[in-house]
């Protein structure tokens, strides 16, 4: 019986989250179509300032690259194309001819999953550790320096963070020599002499390229994770019930783990979990800045190419992760609080 | 007479200050009394007196803004004197729960809201005593729930908000006698629960204090629970601990005019029509410097040097352990301590 209610409470949220990615795809599809301009008149544009070629000339080039027919009324196309993807058929990149769009974004999500995961780990970690900690010493004098930074970090922009790590690593001469880095020899995702696979030269050169991209996805997000363990643990620590373990003689290590961090990280993880649904869209604007090939890069030629197809597929990746992130966070609440039931799950089933 | 109880724990000129943003509050303030082995020993005095924060010292448990700033606390463990305050955190905590237990005012949320009850029977056991096999620990935990009139089954495997304010503070009970410790110290134990269910728990209590022989620090607003239950009644005002007096002679003979006060503003069901009668006034703010008797505004037999000086405690009456800190305590029915 309680398993065939949670079967029917798993079936039940899925089909909820098919509706909500097919909502969210529907929407795009209309949307990036809305946008000014279209692939065709992009690419002619493209062509005529690139190479200085006639408007007719390149209308033909265009017209020999683009097999879609933009001009078939908007909701055939719809429907082509949902037709499509429930046969999981994504179409091919307008600006790529002849390539699936599922190829690229499979060649670019690595790097992107890559950096920004990292950063989101390394920033959790470490947030959390100095939250925890700060909120055991809040009454010494360098707590309110760091929850400072910590409010400051988190406040400005994240491009800012990365021209600062820029500035400070490649550009600024340290006593006169060279910088710290040599910045312009670490733009993409690796360098061009070394081969791809599962050698130290590679996987060097690939952490030396992440380097500042994970620095700067850390630091912008960990002053986040610092101000709200430090909240959550803050407010443990004045529970009547760590009191009262403390009082039944329990260790402080016991009282550490199983009575304030068990707590005080309900709340964190829940956020963590809705955070890595994001991880997916990678950050345009830190991936322009460092030209680093993930696919947020990918989105926005995407977007300036108005490559519906391209842009459609980033997209339903993101609202699929997002949408599963979310659904991940909510069954890892009900499982860490007992307090929480369920809708479907707890109570029918008895 | 003599004194009945050999002294368990000595609280001698204990004092508590809280840092508020107006300045240091003297929450406690040089109390002192004497609990003795197998002594019940009643805490009143109005709200906000400081009876919470003494009994919160005694087991190291004050808050962070607290602190204290004077005075000792005696244990006597096995004969030998200890004095809990000088006690490093690594020596007091075996103390903790097997000797001294607390129960707390807002024990609502005195459990770890995701873990079992179970859990927290058995880490509290574990602390203490690696030896003892899960078994023999849930064995002891279901027999104490059950005197407590609780289904051990039950309880054990639910979690804290499965279960109902009056059986969540039952469950600590049990949980406070779980180690057997030589003195319970319980906040206010039956203001959570209904009429019917505080009668219950005061006879479990007297029983289980016949049973075990532990000492009881409690505090209570309830006049009847201390009469039922206690043999000394120490009486707090602003701080201090202003009179300290076997329980019978409390209730005949008060000496400190507030004790008076707290005796005649119950309503009494007996035939003597004596009016219930209020003490006029509030409690002094206490973070202002003090200068004579704290409750000389509101007592009906100041003189004048209640205005000047600070009483100290003394010795009255006919019994021992029998203190007072007055000017001019009340002599009303001064022979009737002699039928004692
Ligand atoms: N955490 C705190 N910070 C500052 N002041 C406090 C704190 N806790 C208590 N106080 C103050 O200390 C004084 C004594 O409080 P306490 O809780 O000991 O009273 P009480 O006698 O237990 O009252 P009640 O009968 O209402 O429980 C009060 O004036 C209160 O305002
Ligand atoms: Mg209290």
């Amino acid at each position: 019986m309680k398993y065939l209610s949670l079967a029917i409470y798993l079936l039940k949220r899925l089909l909820k989250m098919l509706l909500t990615v097919l909502l969210v795809t529907s929407v795009i599809f209309f949307l990036v179509r809305l946008m000014p301009s279209n692939p065709i008149d992009r690419y002619v544009e493209d062509q005529m300032v690139q190479y200085g070629i006639t408007y007719a000339e390149a209308q033909n080039r265009a017209a020999a690259l683009f097999s879609m027919d933009l001009d078939k009324p908007v909701f055939e196309q719809y429907w082509e194309y949902i037709g499509k993807v429930f046969q999981l058929d994504f179409g091919n990149s307008l600006l790529s001819p002849g390539v699936p769009v599922m190829d690229i974004i499979a060649a670019r999500l690595p790097w992107t999953l890559f950096t920004v995961g990292i950063g989101l780990i390394l920033s959790f970690v470490v947030g959390i550790v100095i939250g925890a900690v700060m909120a055991f010493k809040r009454d010494r004098w360098y707590e309110p320096l760091v929850t400072g930074f910590a409010s400051f970090l988190s406040a400005i922009p994240d491009f800012l963070i990365a021209i600062c790590l820029l500035l400070l690593f490649g550009v600024v001469r340290w006593n006169g020599e060279n910088p710290l880095l040599p910045i312009g020899m670490m733009r993409g995702t690796y360098s061009m002499q070394v081969t791809p696979g599962w050698n130290i030269e590679f996987i060097a050169d690939v952490l030396r390229h992440g380097m500042i991209p994970i620095l700067t996805y850390m630091l912008s997000q960990v002053g986040v994770w610092v101000l709200l363990m430090k909240t959550c643990t803050t407010s443990c620590l004045n529970t009547d019930y760590v009191t009262m373990a403390k009082i039944r003689g329990l260790s402080s290590g016991k009282v550490l783990f199983s009575y304030i961090g068990r707590n005080a990280l309900l709340p964190v993880t829940t956020e963590f979990f809705m955070r890595l649904g994001f991880i997916v869209g990678g950050a345009l604007i830190i991936e322009q800045l460092f030209v680093y090939q993930g696919i947020g890069l990918e989105l926005l030629r995407a977007t300036n190419g108005r490559d519906y197809p391209m842009m459609q597929g980033i997209f339903l990746m993101m609202s699929i992760a997002i949408v599963l992130c979310n659904f991940l966070a909510e069954v890892l609440y009900v499982a860490l609080d007992p307090r929480i039931k369920t809708g479907g799950a707890g109570k029918d089933g008895k | 007479m003599k004194e009945k109880y050999p002294p368990l724990l000595q609280v001698e000129q204990v004092s508590v200050c809280y840092n508020t943003k107006r300045g240091a509050l003297k929450a406690v303030s040089g109390a002192s009394f004497t609990i003795g082995e197998g002594e019940s020993v009643a805490l009143i005095g109005e709200s906000g007196c400081g009876k919470t924060t003494l009994a919160t010292a005694i087991v190291n448990a004050l808050p962070m803004a607290a602190s204290i700033t004077g005075g000792n606390l005696t244990y006597y463990k096995d004969g030998q004197a200890v004095n809990l305050l000088k006690l490093k955190k690594n020596q007091l905590r075996p103390l903790l729960w097997s000797e001294i237990s607390m129960v707390f005012q807002a024990s609502q949320s005195s459990f770890n809201p995701v873990r079992k009850i179970k859990t927290q029977f058995l880490d509290t056991v574990r602390t203490h005593d690696r030896s003892q096999s899960r078994e023999e620990i849930l064995n002891r935990a279901s027999g104490l729930l059950r005197v407590v009139m609780l289904e051990p089954e039950k309880v054990l495997n639910a979690y804290p908000h499965e279960l109902s304010g009056g059986m969540k503070q039952r469950t600590l009970i049990a949980l406070a006698l779980l180690l057997q410790p030589k003195l319970v110290i319980l906040d206010e134990p039956t203001t959570a629960l209904d009429l019917l269910t505080q009668e219950k728990i005061l006879r479990l209590l007297k029983e289980l204090k016949k049973q075990y022989g532990f000492s009881l620090l409690f505090i209570t607003h309830d006049l009847g629970i201390v009469s039922e239950l206690a043999d000394k009644v120490v009486t707090m005002y602003a701080g201090k601990t202003v009179e300290t007096a076997p329980v019978r002679a409390f209730f005949q003979n008060a000496r400190h005019p507030y004790s008076i006060g707290l005796v005649d503003a119950i309503p009494r069901l007996t035939l003597d029509n004596r009016p219930v009668i209020s003490i006029p006034g509030t409690p002094p703010d206490m973070v202002s410097e003090e200068r004579g008797c704290a409750f000389a505004p509101r007592c009906s037999r100041c003189i004048p040097i209640c205005q000047e000086k600070v009483p100290h405690s003394g010795a009255v009456g006919h019994m021992d352990g029998w203190y007072c800190a007055c000017w001019n305590p009340a002599s009303r029915g001064e022979h009737i301590g002699k039928d004692n």
